[in-house]
């Protein structure tokens, strides 16, 4: 069923098993999710079924750091808030995180997750299914088969592997029918959560204030709640629910808010690879399987490379380029490439080669610090929930991993004369041509400890019985695929637990 | 007649003398040999003589220090550990002498990257196996320079400037299409 706050009665009560804050890919997943158990949910949507200015004013705030600046909008840009979430604004790329994030790397912070990689792949396969891709498979035994085709094998530092695309799923038009027909699950829309309302000891959730623009008030009452607000709406909501506990919600530790982080991208350079077959498209889009999925291949760096050059870990997305687009030299250059391989091969072979340029783009795992955070303001937004303050930091260390890469793949190509890299950042000036990805992670962390994480391994706020947060907040590094695919298959992990718990 | 003493003026002589053979090298340390000729032959595997000269001007427009032909040649010559004077081995692209085994001859078709041929020992090495294995390994080594934005070896970068003080022109007709 599909309700909006203005169809509700001032005051109203609504009651259910589970509340779930947020209708974006994980609260969308979770309420499907749960619908099969008979639990009762209602999943509020701050936003209506459509974009609105007005409700998506409810994000801006003030912004720092390296990237972003006062006028970077950020805040009110990075995220969509109306019935699908960020989903209305994805790109689709999907890719589970790779096995080593899940471990303890010192050079990029000392906790790794809680989790194995093992336990979230059966969520994963599920996961695939939400975001319309073929599953993984997790042996990515694509590497044996088409890997003429690509520039590097598994031998080198660097290895290919792959995105799936989804088309990309808009989870609010493409699951509306499946919650309108799920018979225990009410959608709220322009249900903006004020207030998460706990005992006296803030110890339990007792309920959720809801008002809408128009100034209708509602209230929900249920066993338990999930917040799924987005990775810095999540914080922002903890935060502002302080009438009890001053310093917010499951904040006793001063961790709410803390290590937000987003991937940096930068557009490194240019290559130029001399390959016996054509390449690039590759490393665009192609299609796998009978039912034509659509995936492509990305490069990074070996989690042998990353330990002996102690980097976090990396990805390198390589762009089509039109010729206009090519530094100075890109011919040349080319040609003195092919030269130099002729030595190798001969000048039969070489004869043979195509010559292909790409742009490339460097994205890399940031460093979890705990100075980028989120904090709240003295000012209000329309709702008179306070607006948040995001200062995201990158250290040298991160500018230092970023060309670290960069040099990495121009060593890679070179020696082993697959092409020559052109390299446009320089120390100088590490974040010219850098930017986000609008993949918000780490501000409500996990982790056992309630003193250096914010929920429990079960995604539940520590010291409060009946809350649970869903989604790329609880990640404690942030790892280097897209988030969409792990948040999904972290949620239908919780929908596990809360099935459990709800019993 | 006796041998004069060791003056102080004759011993930095020797000492300066000694120096500047170290720093030649085996370029130095040969017979007499002909720069521009060497030259030459360095340059004369360059296919798109007319590219490495192009690239060869940026590089002498950031580093001007390197702008003397005998200077660049002397310096290949030592990195390469190439002996000007000295008869040369096979050409790199040449077929190899027919060997056993099933791999014998055969040219990549991957993007497999064989490891450099293995040269008997005491067989000359040619030019370009030198050039190949010396640009590779300053690759692999980070011995690079940037021309504009590319990243180049020093040996490559070296190459391409001493194209463009001979002249591409005076190289010869490129080996392929462009």
């Amino acid at each position: 069923m599909l309700l909006n706050v203005r169809e509700l009665a001032e005051g109203q009560v609504l009651q259910c098993d589970l509340c779930v804050i947020g209708a974006g890919a994980a609260g969308i997943t979770l309420a499907l999710r749960l619908a099969r158990t008979g639990r009762s949910v209602v999943l509020l949507e701050a936003g209506g079924d459509v974009y609105d200015q007005a409700t998506q004013k409810l994000y801006t705030g003030r912004e720092s750091g390296t990237l972003i600046k006062p006028d970077s909008f950020y805040l009110a840009a990075s995220r969509t808030r109306y019935f699908g979430g960020s989903t209305n604004h994805w790109n689709g790329w999907c890719r589970p995180m790779d096995p080593e994030t899940f471990l303890s790397r010192p050079w990029v912070h000392p906790d790794g997750w809680l989790l194995k990689r093992s336990e979230l792949d059966p969520y994963y396969d599920q996961a695939a299914g939400f975001a319309e891709i073929s599953p993984f498979n997790y042996k990515e035994r694509w590497l044996d088969q088409p890997n003429k085709r690509f520039l590097f094998n598994p031998a080198a530092d660097f290895e290919t592997t792959f995105f799936h695309l989804s088309p990309p799923t808009r989870f609010g038009p493409r699951y509306r029918g499946d919650l309108e027909r799920a018979r225990d699950v009410r959608v709220v829309l322009d249900a903006n959560v004020t207030q998460i309302e706990v005992d006296a000891d803030a110890r339990h959730v007792v309920g959720l204030e809801v008002k809408s623009l128009a100034g209708r008030s509602v209230r929900v009452q249920a066993r338990g709640y999930v917040l799924a607000a987005g990775g810095i709406e999540n914080a922002r909501l903890l935060l502002a629910s302080n009438r009890t506990q001053a310093e917010g919600l499951g904040n006793g530790r001063d961790l709410v808010g803390r290590y937000f982080m987003d991937h940096p991208v930068i557009r490194a350079g240019f290559l130029v690879a001399t390959s016996p077959q054509r390449s690039v498209d590759r490393y665009t889009a192609f299609t796998i399987g009978r039912r034509e999925h659509k995936a492509r291949g990305v490069l990074r760096p070996t989690w042998e490379v990353q330990q002996r050059e102690r980097l976090p870990n990396s990805l390198v997305v390589l762009d089509p380029v039109a010729p206009a687009n090519l530094p100075e030299l890109a011919r040349e250059i080319s040609l003195l490439s092919l030269d130099m391989t002729r030595l190798e091969i001969g000048s039969e072979a070489i004869a043979r080669r195509r010559v292909e340029f790409m742009g490339v783009r460097v994205v890399v795992e940031p460093i979890p610090d705990p100075e980028s955070r989120a904090t709240l303001t003295d000012e209000l937004d329309a709702l008179g929930v306070p607006r948040l303050h995001l200062h995201w930091s990158l250290s040298d260390d991160d500018a230092r991993n970023l060309r670290t890469v960069a040099r990495l793949l121009a060593r890679e190509l070179s020696w082993r004369m697959r092409g020559r890299m052109s390299l446009m950042t320089t120390d100088d000036e590490p974040w010219l041509r850098a930017g986000w990805s609008n993949h918000h992670a780490g501000t409500t962390r996990m982790h056992a400890d309630p003193g250096r994480g914010v929920v429990d391994p079960d995604s539940r706020v520590h010291g409060v019985d009946n809350l649970w947060i869903a989604g790329g907040s609880v990640f404690p590094v942030a790892g280097v695929s897209n988030p969409t695919l792990t948040i999904l298959a972290l949620t239908l992990r919780l929908a596990d637990h809360l099935e459990e718990r709800l019993a | 007649m006796s041998e004069s003493p060791l003056t102080r003026r004759r011993f930095v002589a020797s000492t300066l003398a000694l120096a500047g053979l170290a720093v030649l090298g085996p370029a130095a340390c040969g017979p007499s040999w002909d720069r521009r000729r060497a030259a030459r032959s360095l340059a004369g595997f360059a296919g798109y003589a007319e590219a490495w000269g192009a690239v060869g001007q940026e590089y002498l427009a950031a580093y001007p220090e390197e702008k003397g032909l005998g200077s660049i040649t002397e310096a290949l010559v030592t990195d390469l550990g190439w002996q000007p004077w000295e008869p040369e081995g096979p050409r790199a692209d040449e077929p190899p002498e027919p060997t056993e085994g099933p791999e014998s001859g055969n040219v990549p078709e991957s993007g497999e990257v064989p490891e450099s041929g293995e040269v008997p020992e005491g067989a000359p090495v040619s030019l370009e196996t030198r050039l190949h294995d010396r640009v590779a390994e300053e690759h692999r080594t980070a011995v690079t320079v940037q021309v504009e934005s590319w990243i180049l070896s020093r040996t490559e970068a070296r190459i391409a400037a001493l194209i463009a003080l001979l002249g591409p022109e005076s190289l010869g007709a490129p080996a392929g299409d462009s």
